[in-house]
């Protein structure tokens, strides 16, 4: 598995929705595969890449963590100290249910890394266990010396605001909400990611503001603020963006529905969430469906409701041509007629 | 991993007007070859361009792998499967059949 996969995989495990850090810049502006291939490997990074390969050939989550543990008693502090540590975290707590031992690997981990940037990615990888067990003051006191030790990019709020809303910990994301309000501007945004556009900062300083109402807003309804709530999600629905299939980027809208069903109104709720429900994250559909049931106290019409929604909230294929292996080219338009199932993948 | 689970779906309803498109994005086209030999892999596959000429990105917004469109006769697109979990095949089968009608 790659860094970028693993790192798809996480959004997937906290989140289920788009709403990931990762998504604050297009694919590709990271280093390539073909990059760090024209530079001389490190003996450490010989080693990440033996290892991965062979992490890949194995479905076994067992020899998964082990490959961990062998590559970081190795090289406990390097760049790829918090790949394999995710990684292992994940099998851990996710195919394992073994948090205890991610621990120990973690916390072991975390004594003999000095490195800021590893030092980091393992106390995340410690928050993200904290978070995983409902450990609420301990997630809260680490939050608090990681922000000291380090100087914290948005990006790290908003792991940490996800975080804390997945154990439930309110107060701790309305802090990194706040915090993380200080970067929704275009210029703290060209201080991280200068090679981007003036244009391209505008939109991701206004969508980081958008991130920060949501989970905030979302915290506020857990704890009994219901208008400050609302109040944040309508702050921050003219900053957030849509995908092509019209669903919000950051979980503004999920949250902004799931607090108006809360709320006791779910048509409102619904409204929200239409474009979420059909080609949103699977919590959007069920909080949808649960709207739906909310207002008409069964799940009858339903799948008619969505089929309806779909016909008006489709969007055409946009007009695209490729090659395939043997050099031949594809045109999008020529299956008009037929239907067409698009699967974007990548071999890792 | 998604795509050998399409051959069975593409194998089934092909004859019925579905087509399969995948669209690898990885550039590493001696390792997507090999994968495809393993595994017997007959529909359509496509290898995208990389930077600004990126189809999957720049096109079709899709930034997480995998991530499929289900697009019925008249091009629009009906349905979207981000991410792939085990029995997911079951439910892009129902709609499957649903876009190809009777």
């Amino acid at each position: 598995m790659t860094k970028q996969s693993w790192t798809w995989l996480l959004c997937f495990a906290l989140l289920s929705t788009w709403g990931c850090g990762t998504s604050e810049t297009p694919a590709g502006d990271s280093p390539t595969v073909a990059d760090a291939a024209t530079e001389e490997l490190s003996e450490v990074d010989r080693a990440a890449e033996e290892t991965w390969a062979i992490w890949e050939e194995t479905e076994d989550p067992e020899v998964k963590v082990g490959l961990a543990h062998d590559f970081l008693a190795r090289y406990p502090d390097s760049d790829h100290t918090g790949d394999f540590l995710g990684s292992a975290v994940y099998h851990y707590t996710e195919s394992l249910d073994r948090p205890d031992e991610a621990y120990e690997l973690v916390t072991g981990t975390l004594t003999q890394v000095e490195d800021p940037d590893a030092r980091l990615e393992t106390q995340m990888q410690l928050a993200v266990l904290h978070s995983k067990t409902g450990r609420l003051e301990e997630l809260s006191e680490l939050a608090s010396s990681m922000a000291e030790e380090h100087d914290f990019q948005f990006t790290d709020h908003l792991e940490l605001m996800e975080l804390a809303t997945e154990a439930g910990a309110w107060n701790l994301v309305i802090e990194q909400a706040e915090d993380g309000m200080a970067f929704a501007t275009p210029e703290a945004f060209k201080a991280q990611w200068p090679d981007f556009s003036d244009e391209y900062a505008a939109r991701a300083g206004q969508r980081r503001n958008a991130y920060c109402q949501a989970y905030q807003g979302w915290a506020q309804e857990n704890l009994g603020q219901h208008e400050a709530a609302l109040a944040s999600f309508a702050s921050g629905v003219d900053d957030t963006s849509y995908s092509l299939l019209g669903v919000d980027e950051t979980p503004l809208h999920l949250y902004w529905g799931k607090t108006l069903l809360l709320q006791g109104e779910p048509d409102a709720a619904m409204d929200k969430l239409n474009a979420e429900a059909l080609f949103g994250s699977k919590e959007a559909k069920e909080t949808f469906a649960e709207a739906w049931g909310a207002a008409h106290g069964s799940e009858e019409g339903l799948e008619e409701r969505l089929w309806a929604l779909r016909q008006e909230y489709s969007k055409p294929l946009p007009q695209f041509a490729l090659p395939n292996y043997e050099g031949e080219t594809f045109e999008s338009t020529e299956f008009i007629g037929d239907v067409m199932l698009i699967a974007a993948w990548n071999p890792t | 991993m998604e795509l050998p689970r399409l051959e069975p779906l593409w194998q089934k309803y092909k004859d019925q007007g579905l087509q399969v498109v995948a669209i690898d994005s990885e550039h590493d086209t001696e390792r997507s070859i090999e994968f495809i030999a393993e595994n017997d892999l007959t529909y359509h596959l496509l290898e995208d361009f990389e930077g600004d000429d990126n189809v999957v990105a720049s096109k079709l917004e899709i930034y997480g792998f995998p991530t499929s469109y289900l697009v019925d006769r008249e091009g629009r697109i009906l349905f979207s499967h981000i991410g792939f979990e085990e029995g997911d095949e079951v439910q892009m089968e129902e709609e499957i059949k649903k876009l190809l009608g009777p």
